[in-house]
């Protein structure tokens, strides 16, 4: 206690201690507009500040934009990557009109969309995929800034809207630009919240922030009197927290829009799945190859076992639909690693929109065993500051910027921009890589395997999975299933990777899921997959090729 | 316990808090108590070791003193004990390993036993730096420390016990000893260290060893990919270590004590023997006093001896670093290097003169690049622990690359150089400042203001570029 008193008298009395309050004053102010200024500069890649400090965003909730590798939605003829896995997509922005009058903004979508203006819906679309829809509608507006809110739900496939619009006096008709929309007032509580819900990992940063600077503030306590100091800091730390929305909510259900899609489709075959399926099966063609028959994938991307389960339990069987047959699809043996791909923050988001609430049998096996309390105390703070997405967002520029240093050799941009892709193809294609990551799925799968116990030991850890729980359900609502096991990538002298281990243990599967009356289909070794049909890690290069010849080799289950 | 995990975010602040609420003398036995944790948790067995250690080179020390007639005796006991130790858990197998190999190669059957020995963390660490105070009681340069809480802190205090900073006596057991207080400017350094070294871990190393350990999984590198996986090695395990220094001295400053400084920015050095001067400073020290100086060093009159002192020291090191063909090889190659050093600076003595004392910017530039080349050939044999691989690697030649692993590699060159910008501006802005205001200038002082920005920024950047994944420290293999 003595060396405490000593600290603190020498706080109070150094000399420096101006100097620290000096810098915690900067340092607040570097709290409060850090998230919004270095981050957007830094990480938001929809930032558009080419118009004095203009700017606008666009993003889908809770998870970043600029997924590479997909159908980009457009908006004013600027790409907007979204993740199909994500479904919806949310888009503020501000606009200073520039005088009064009637405005005429027209909505087009391929989707279920809606334009909101100051907070009331101005333009609705509704319907499935294809066919592209418009919507024109006639607004009065006052000179000066309005909040927009464009919203899409992706059902299927991929996606794309755009919003136009007639100025007068001019009245021609052209989309919205990032030029022509901005977020003028920094200050704004609505600004904030929309920079910390846009940036979501932002807020660990914030605190964290806010954290030092009340230490360097609390340590020197320079002020004369110290209560009133520790006061004012205390106030200033928490300050921020007004800003900050309440972020302990959980991610609102998608099922219902599932079930409404089903049961409008009546499919005849049902395909649960991840990149895998989705790289695979196209649903339409399918269905064409059918003779009118209908196919549905229900697709979560980085999805394993708990997903699954979770999307045949929650998505599927409420619809009450009775389709031939469900089709699983699956790599490896994920099916006895239950928590694999669960504990990550982006993948816990999708967790939590798969079901109305938290789901028994998922928190018993993934949460129920051997959790330790840092293990909870780390979900939670995961939980509450989800990191992960400025981090995927930060890792991507600097790989963008290593490419970008890589192709300096090149003479022209566009040849740069040639080589930057090769490089990244090389790079997939050396590493087996998904989009040049260094985390590949296959990386975070073997991780797991790593950490259990007999990763292979089939009947070993089957009564600990999803599985008994998805042929269960399956058989309450009797409900065919197959299960097909894709091939992976094969290695680049051309050998598939299928070891004695998991040749054994998928002979087991096989032996336990014909006992459970389901079906497993082996792709493994199909000599109509070679290297040459990938496209990155397992995913495949051309989706109909392989539709046709899952149509070929599992004809008989399609019946 | 690790300093980059949970564990030790929760252990920490209680054992702050508790001992700074302690009296003096209570400190001591909590901070010793906190240390044996720290090891225990890790594994049981390693806490008996240690007190082993400590019970040892205790008794003798003080033995030492009070038969100084059989002084010899007790030392020798004490070296037997801890080279013994050492061997044992570090050594016996390899040795084993290869004669086994031996008896095998000239027809004489024999089958190596099989040991399933666990090598405790931290061995190499602390059984140095007992070796060290008993020699120095010895040599007389120290008194004995009569009190075992203090001897047994000394050497199990643990912000360094598991790599290091090697701690002399004289510079440790005097703070062990007194009565400690803190400043607050010790403390915000203390917490600038911790922050730095965790970036330097989690940002730097864990993303560039991520690089390296994808290239070394290769079954076959091309010549430039695998300089990739080098260099991003070289970057790895200079952060990674560097780390580990800073966090031990920054927690070391929040308790009151100051750790020796293990790093000089090596990667700046201009010649190999300014890198030993930069590397792992304590390591360097102990060897120079312990084994080099002791051998004789550069007073013997033949420059064979001389080589061969400067080969055998270097030979140790590279030993010390591991029981394996590719450490002593590697210890080799920089016990060469230095000296070719040494032949070369008196060779070139009469050029030298001609030159201006403060070398021009581009030649000094050149052998810092030159040094640097120098020093990841070296890495490549601390990485590659397969000699077959190693004798494949060195065998590569730049013009067997494909297009394709062309391409690859520069990507991998080009990332790693982004992820080691921030050592290396590090680095110019310290050698910077510390010529713009001259030798003695406290570099940490200057930038007292900047440093909870600088915290901020570096926050910023664990929170948004480490590594999703953190590798252990490569030098608690050692």
């Amino acid at each position: 206690m003595r060396h405490i008193s000593t600290l603190l008298k020498q706080y109070s009395s150094w000399k420096s201690g101006r100097w620290y309050l000096l810098t915690s004053v900067l340092l607040l102010c570097f709290c409060l507009f850090s998230p919004g200024l270095i981050l957007h500069h830094i990480i938001s890649p929809r930032a558009d500040f080419s118009r004095n400090g203009w700017w606008m965003h666009f993003y889908e909730p809770s998870h970043p934009v600029g997924v590479e590798g997909y159908e980009t939605f457009l908006l004013g003829g600027e790409p907007l990557a979204l993740n199909p896995d994500f479904k919806q997509a949310l888009g503020y922005l501000i606009w200073d009109v520039p005088v009064d009058g009637k405005y005429c903004f027209k909505l087009v979508a391929k989707e279920d969309a809606t334009l909101a203006i100051d907070g009331k819906k101005i333009a609705t679309l509704t319907g499935n995929h294809l066919p592209i829809k418009r919507v024109d509608e006639w607004v009065t507006l006052t000179k000066g800034y309005h909040l927009f809110q464009i919203r899409l739900q992706n059902k299927s496939g991929d996606g794309g809207f755009s919003v136009g619009m007639m100025i007068p006096p001019m009245m021609n008709n052209r989309l919205l630009a990032g030029k022509d929309v901005a977020v003028p007032v920094l200050g704004s509580l609505d600004t904030w919240w929309q920079i910390l819900e846009f940036l979501n990992g932002g807020k660990i940063v914030f605190w964290f922030s806010t954290f030092f600077f009340t230490l360097c503030l609390l340590l020197p306590l320079s002020l004369k009197n110290r209560k009133t100091s520790v006061v004012i800091s205390i106030g200033i730390a928490l300050a921020p927290a007004l800003f900050l929305p309440v972020t302990i909510r959980r991610e609102p259900y998608i099922g219902e829009m599932i079930h409404k899609d089903l049961q409008e489709e009546k499919p005849d075959f049902v395909f649960i799945g991840n990149s895998m399926l989705w790289s695979r099966i196209d649903d339409e063609y399918l269905g064409q190859l059918l003779g009118g028959q209908k196919a549905y994938s229900i697709v979560n991307f980085g999805g394993l076992s708990a997903i699954h389960y979770l999307s045949f339990k929650y998505l599927f069987l409420p619809a009450n639909i009775h389709p031939k047959k469900v089709f699983i699809f699956f790599r490896r043996n994920q099916f006895v690693l239950p928590r694999a791909r669960t504990t990550d923050p982006l993948v816990k988001k999708t967790i939590e929109r798969l079901s109305p609430a938290p789901d028994h049998v998922f928190e018993q096996i993934v949460h129920g065993r051997s959790r330790s309390v840092t293990d909870i105390v780390y979900d939670k703070l995961l939980t509450l500051f989800p990191i992960a997405v400025a981090q995927n967002e930060a890792r991507r520029k600097l790989s963008d910027l290593a490419l970008i240093l890589a192709s300096l050799l090149q003479q022209n941009a566009n040849q740069m921009e040639k080589e930057r892709k090769t490089i990244l193809d090389q790079v997939n294609n050396r590493f087996s890589f998904t989009s040049g990551s260094f985390r590949s799925g296959i990386d975070v799968e073997s991780k797991q395997e790593e950490t259990v116990k007999n990763p292979y030991d089939f009947y070993g850890r089957v009564k600990d999975s999803f599985l008994p729980h998805i042929l269960e359900l399956a058989k309450a609502n009797n409900i065919p299933l197959v299960f097909i096991r894709v091939q992976e990538r094969p290695s680049e002298n051309g050998a598939v990777q299928d070891s004695p281990d998991l040749q054994r243990y998928i002979h087991d599967m096989q032996e336990y899921l014909a006992d459970h009356d389901a079906i497993l289909y082996d792709f493994t070794g199909d000599p109509e997959l070679p290297l040459s049909a990938y496209h990155d890690g397992d995913h495949i290069k051309d989706q109909k090729k392989y539709t046709e010849l899952f149509y070929r080799r599992v004809g008989d289950l399609l019946q | 316990m690790s300093f980059n995990s949970i564990d030790f975010l929760l252990f920490f602040p209680f054992v702050l808090l508790a001992y700074w609420l302690l009296p003096r003398r209570g400190q001591n036995l909590f901070l010793l108590a906190a240390s044996y944790f720290f090891l225990c948790y890790i594994h049981l067995w390693f806490g008996a070791l240690i007190f082993l250690v400590t019970v040892v080179n205790y008794s003798c020390s003080i033995a030492i003193t009070r038969w100084p007639d059989k002084k010899k005796f007790f030392l020798f006991f004490a070296l037997l004990f801890c080279l013994g130790e050492l061997a044992y858990f570090k050594y016996v197998s390899f040795f084993l390993e290869n004669v086994t190999l031996l008896f095998n190669n000239f027809g004489i059957p024999f089958s190596q036993p099989v040991l399933s020995i666990m090598l405790p963390v931290g061995i190499s660490f602390y059984t140095f730096q007992a070796i060290a105070y008993t020699i120095d009681v010895y040599r007389g340069d120290t008194h004995p420390c009569y009190d075992v809480i203090d001897f047994a802190l000394f050497i199990s205090f643990f912000p360094q016990l598991v790599a290091g900073p090697i701690e002399r006596s004289r510079a440790l057991l005097p703070q062990i000893r007194s009565s400690r207080h803190v400043s607050p400017e010790q403390i915000q350094q203390g917490l600038l260290l911790l922050i730095w070294g965790l970036f330097k871990k989690l940002v730097i190393a864990d993303n560039t060893g991520l690089i390296a350990f994808k290239v070394f999984s290769l079954t076959d590198p091309s010549f430039f990919l695998l300089w990739s996986g080098v260099f991003a090695f070289g970057i790895q395990i200079l952060a990674d270590f560097w780390s580990y220094t800073d966090m031990a001295r920054g927690s070391a400053l929040l308790l009151g004590f100051k750790l020796s400084r293990n790093f000089d920015h090596p990667y700046f050095a201009t010649s190999p023997a300014d890198f030993w001067r930069r590397w792992h400073m304590t390591l360097s020290y102990w060897l120079r006093d312990y084994v080099y100086i002791p051998l004789g060093g550069s007073q013997v009159g033949s420059s064979f001896r001389r080589g061969a002192n400067i080969i055998i020291t270097f030979l140790l090191s590279g030993l010390w670093h591991g029981a394996s063909w590719n450490f002593i090889l590697w210890g080799a190659y920089h016990g060469m290097l230095v000296l070719l050093n040494r032949v070369g600076k008196k060779l070139f003595s009469p050029i030298r003169s001609f030159l201006p004392k403060q070398l021009p910017f581009p030649l000094l530039l050149l052998k810092i690049l030159g040094t640097f080349v120098l020093i990841n050939i070296g890495w490549l044999l601390f990485r590659e622990t397969d000699i077959h691989a190693l004798y494949h690697h060195f065998q590569l030649t730049p013009w067997s690359t494909t297009t394709e692993d062309n391409q690859v590699a520069r990507y991998l060159f080009s990332l790693t150089f982004i992820y080691s910008l921030p050592v290396f501006l590090h680095g110019l802005l310290y050698f910077w400042d510390k010529k713009k205001r001259g030798p003695q200038n406290d570099y940490a002082k200057n930038i007292l203001m900047l440093r909870p920005i600088l915290a901020a920024f570096l926050l910023l950047g664990i929170l948004t570029l480490r590594s999703p994944e953190s590798a252990t420290f490569i030098y608690f293999q050692f």
